[in-house]
């Protein structure tokens, strides 16, 4: 049984090298096949060592160890190339095989469409019929790469291999992050995984050498075994060695402060996020932590440590998750929440439920994030050709995608931990765990519960903002440059910057484009897929607008008075969508609507969206260049021909946008609007103008339906939902089977503190529920979920939420301006840093001195030239004289 | 044995051996014909050697003449190739003069 596991090993390596080598000139087909089906393989074989392991009866004697060679000798420094499987690594070899094999399945039909819209934009040429194409088999390439090295990571028998395995995720996390690499966004945030992770590598490369120092040895079982005796418990040495570990773990899985790098690496394709954020890469730091729990029990502060930044990355996570927009960014905060809970997990010493918690959300987000791009693919059009990524712009899919938002929503539940799916019993798990702890831990259990809380509300928010309300995606929206990157650009500018509550000020339309400044704000615009013309009163645009866009957010309040646009921060969510027949009555008075949305509208052809620019947006506080935006455009829109809707996205001038608020919405507002109308109407017989991708039919226009995605796609959400839905089995109280395979590896060293309240579970559970259903309620509340078919009152909107926590609401949404507290601390200062490097240091200080050495050099030589004269009796002279002062010397010296 | 006088003193013969070796130098640093250099270093040898004789009989220690001996041997090798280059020379360059050999100036 030992010698498969070198097999399941290589197996994707196979696939990497036949893929990567040969995949261009294979078909499309065939590229799909070798990388699913190695992966497949191999999850086969996994089956079957794991199935062999559990065969054997003593549960202490469960380990297949296979030795290949030594890597590396020097001395009695010897690392040799073992490969182990035991409960922990079985677990998670099949967790990365099975998740990641119906990852790769998924992706054969993803990736298909993306390749077949993609390519206008991108260089990687291909024809429709499944040609040789780059672009396809190198993503598999790197899929199968990142299967490698996850599984060199867990299967590695000490910490040398882990280490090569920590890195290789880290590699292939960049390669993929970036696969989009021709957008700038996608190569910057690919750059930003790999560097944030080196910082945590560093530690954990310091953390090895530190074993190394006291036990001579990497390998685990010698480590471990050693440990209790040359370790006192909680000594400094065992602290420091934990804690330095632990800054891999912070940086590989995600954790405050490290864990930015996350939120950015949903720029690569989708498939990637779900296999970075479920299967691979970011377990890692869980699965390091559980390897070495006799370690990390060994020392409390270590752990205490653990547990904080673990509870603290969860709360904010979720309480960032709460307000994005854009479908793969909630998820991605969600998995750093989610993380935060598994490192807590691990923190309080509940090392089976950390990694029970890791399995469950293997499958809830792995399920998540592929249907999200089963949502995004439904909604691929011309101007996103990744696919919409968008919350403010989907909405009563279900219809559309019964598939897709079926298992999309079990997953939510499950994510939100409400009983029964899988995500309840791993949460209540750590809960208990924590709570256990008691003393200083017990603080941290009930932060937790503020964390169920969160999940809950975002998960089930998610799921109305998607899948129920009006559809939104109907609305036509500016032809927009942004793809799937815009989002990813946008991440660091929060649009509040400047001012934070300007997002509940601003007129209706702005609203919604504040959050991301990039992004064309798209209004339902009434009446025009009737084909009726607006029946905008002249008066009433005049009449909402001026003053709120004109005034200060002080001068908000007169002006809602009559007019009541309220204050929408989640504005655009329940945008009230005239166009829909069956919307149901809007939330916000209709009258202030139309006026109002004609402003992007007008601007929409006009003026494209200028695709944030991450360099730029950074720190530098955009001029909140949502409320500008439509307005220094609209006169132009207003006069807008045919010919410019293809004008070339441009940028937003700070200079030019400040200029015309105040002024534009008032009065170019009227005449504007009809001409507006036909200008958008051109927009649309003009606007497959990009010829190359109407070859994929369907898609071409925005209005068509979303559609159900191939059975490559969904094939692996329904999957991943029955999972889901049964993964909590694994640790079903009284019967925890997941807690009896792992007992094997989890020793408690004695003298360890261990958990000393005597807590019911079910009384964690039922506190915790109680916690999450209200939560989820209030969000199916707001945003329009149905329970079983049943409407539920909408008790308060997402606009009234928004400015009752206004300034919650802006940090939120700003993400808590992490990235920008970043730039400020370390960006801004290292720049300097380096540019005074550069001039001072490099040109002024090294550069003088190494030309001056050469300089110097030189001179010399031309002025020694001179004395060799090439006569031989100057010579004689020279010597001559030498000899004279020699004697001289001796007669002198020797008296 | 046939006594010729007292013998020389020690300082005769040092004052001879220097004055024979400043012609020496001189010829080296003054002449340029190559040959009379040459000769002019060989005198310089033999004023060398001239003041070990004298000073290994004066010492009665016969060390002094065995050097002789070495820097006789040594100048023979010394002129062969000496001359050897002198030849050598003056077929390349159709001269004895040393000033007329500066191609190695700086």
């Amino acid at each position: 049984m030992a010698n498969l596991i070198p097999v399941v090993l290589l197996l994707p390596l196979l696939g990497v090298v036949i893929n990567g080598f040969f995949g261009y000139r294979l078909g499309r087909r065939l590229v799909g096949l070798v990388g699913t089906g190695v992966v497949a393989l191999a999850f086969l074989l996994s089956c079957a060592i794991v199935y062999g392991l559990s065969q054997i009866p003593n549960a202490e004697e469960r380990v297949f160890s296979v030795t290949l060679y030594e890597w590396i000798g020097a001395g009695s420094f010897r690392i040799p190339m073992t490969l182990t499987v035991d409960a922990l690594s079985g677990l998670m070899i099949l967790i990365v095989t099975g998740i990641g094999f119906l990852i790769h399945l998924y992706s054969t039909g993803y990736m298909a469409a993306d390749a077949a819209h993609a390519h206008a934009n991108s260089h990687e040429a291909s024809d429709e019929h499944g040609a040789p194409e780059p672009g396809y088999a190198r993503f598999f390439t790197y899929l199968n790469l990142f299967i490698f090295s996850m599984l060199m990571l867990v299967l590695g028998a000490n910490f040398l291999l882990l280490f090569v395995g920590w890195e290789l995720v880290g590699l292939c996390s960049y390669l993929l992050i970036s696969f989009w690499f021709s957008e700038t966004a996608n190569a910057d945030a690919g750059r930003k995984a790999f560097i944030v992770n080196r910082i945590g590598d560093f530690g954990f490369a310091l953390g090895i050498m530190a074993i190394f120092s006291v036990f001579k040895t990497l390998d685990y079982t010698t480590v471990f075994e050693r440990a209790p005796d040359l370790l006192p418990y909680g000594s400094f040495m065992v602290t420091m060695i934990t804690l330095l570990l632990f800054i891999g773990a912070v940086g590989k899985s995600a954790q405050i402060p490290l864990f930015v790098w996350l939120p950015d690496a949903m720029a690569g394709p989708t498939p990637v996020s779900a296999l970075i954020h479920a299967a691979t890469m970011v377990t890692a730091g869980v699965y390091m932590i559980t390897r070495a729990n006799v370690l990390y029990s060994l020392a409390p502060t270590t752990q205490a440590v653990v547990a904080t930044v673990g509870i603290a990355t969860a709360l904010v996570a979720g309480f960032i998750a709460i307000t994005q927009v854009d479908i793969k960014r909630v998820l991605a905060y969600s998995t750093v929440s989610q993380l935060g809970l598994m490192v807590l997990g691990v923190g309080v010493g509940g090392y089976v439920a950390g990694m029970f918690h890791l399995f469950t959300h293997a499958f809830f987000k792995a399920l998540l994030f592929l249907a999200a791009g089963a949502v995004m693919h439904a909604l691929i059009s011309k101007e996103n050709p990744h696919g919409e990524q968008d919350m403010r712009r989907m909405g009563g899919l279900r219809r559309y995608i019964p598939w897709t938002s079926t298992t999309f929503i079990i997953g939510a539940v499950a994510l939100a931990a409400i009983f029964p799916l899988s995500g309840f019993w791993s949460k209540d798990e750590i809960l208990h765990d924590t709570f256990a702890r008691g003393g200083y831990f017990f603080i941290l259990g009930l932060l937790g519960l503020v964390v169920t809380g969160f999940t809950a509300f975002y998960s089930l928010r998610q799921v109305g903002l998607v899948f129920f309300g009006p559809e939104r995606w109907r609305e036509k929206p500016a032809p927009s440059t942004a793809g799937h990157g815009a989002p990813a650009a946008v991440p660091v500018v929060p649009p509040t910057t400047a001012a934070a509550p300007t997002p509940t000020v601003a007129p209706a339309p702005s609203a919604p484009a504040e959050p991301a400044p990039g992004e064309k704000p798209r209004r339902p615009r009434p009446g025009q897929p009737t084909g009726a013309v607006p029946s905008t009163p002249p008066a009433a645009p005049a009449e909402p607008t001026p003053p709120a866009a004109a005034e200060p957010p002080a001068a908000e309040a007169p002006a809602a008075g009559e007019k009541p646009k309220r204050p929408r921060p989640g504005g655009a969510f329940s945008a009230p969508p005239p166009a829909a027949p069956s919307a149901s009555t809007p939330v916000t008075p209709p009258v202030s609507e139309p006026p109002a949305a004609e402003i992007p509208s007008a601007v929409a052809p006009g003026e494209k969206p200028r695709r944030p620019r991450p360099g730029q947006a950074i720190g530098a506080t955009p001029v909140t260049p949502s409320v500008s935006e439509p307005a220094p455009a609209a006169p132009e829109a207003a006069s807008t021909t045919e010919a410019s809707a293809g004008e070339k996205p441009r940028r937003p001038r700070p200079g030019q946008a400040p200029a015309a608020p105040a002024a534009a919405p008032a009065s170019p507002m009227a005449p504007a609007a009809p001409v507006a109308k036909e200008s958008a109407a051109a927009v649309e017989t003009h606007a497959p103008a990009g010829g190359a991708q109407e070859a994929h039919g369907g898609h071409d226009d925005h209005h068509g339906q979303p559609h159900e995605s191939p059975w490559n796609m969904v094939g692996p959400l329904v999957v991943l939902a029955i999972g889901a839905v049964v993964a909590g089995l694994a640790g079903l109280p009284g019967l925890m089977p997941l807690e009896n395979w792992l007992e094997p590896i989890i020793r408690t060293p004695a003298g360890a503190e261990v958990a000393h309240t005597d807590i019911s579970p079910l009384l964690t559970a039922i506190i915790s529920q109680l916690v999450a259903i209200p939560a989820a309620l209030l969000a199916m509340s707001m945003y329009g979920v149905p329970l079983f078919g049943i409407k539920l009152p909408q008790i308060t909107t997402p606009e009234a939420m928004g400015a009752r926590f206004r300034g919650l609401y802006a940090a939120s949404l700003g993400k808590l301006y992490w990235d920008e507290a970043y730039h400020r601390l370390f960006v801004v200062p290292f720049t300097r840093a380096s540019s005074w490097f550069a001039t001072v240091m490099d040109r002024g200080v090294i550069d003088t001195v190494v030309n001056g050495v050469g300089r110097g050099a030189l001179n010399l030589g031309n002025s020694l030239r001179r004395g060799q004269t090439g006569y031989v009796r100057n010579y004689a002279v020279t010597m001559l004289a030498g000899v004279v002062v020699l004697l001289v010397w001796f007669f002198f010296a020797r008296r | 044995m046939p006594d010729a006088g007292m013998p020389a003193p020690i300082q005769a013969y040092a004052i001879l051996s220097a004055l024979l070796f400043c012609m020496g130098v001189l010829g080296v640093l003054v002449r340029r014909n190559i040959i009379i250099v040459f000769m002019s270093i060989e005198l310089m040898l033999n004023a060398g050697n001239l003041l070990f004789v004298a000073f290994a009989r004066y010492q009665q220690n016969l060390s002094g003449q065995v050097v002789v001996f070495f820097v006789m041997t040594v100048a023979a090798a010394e002129v062969a190739i000496g001359l050897a280059l002198v030849m050598a020379l003056f077929r390349t360059k159709r001269t004895t003069d040393v000033d007329d050999v500066s191609m190695l100036r700086g």
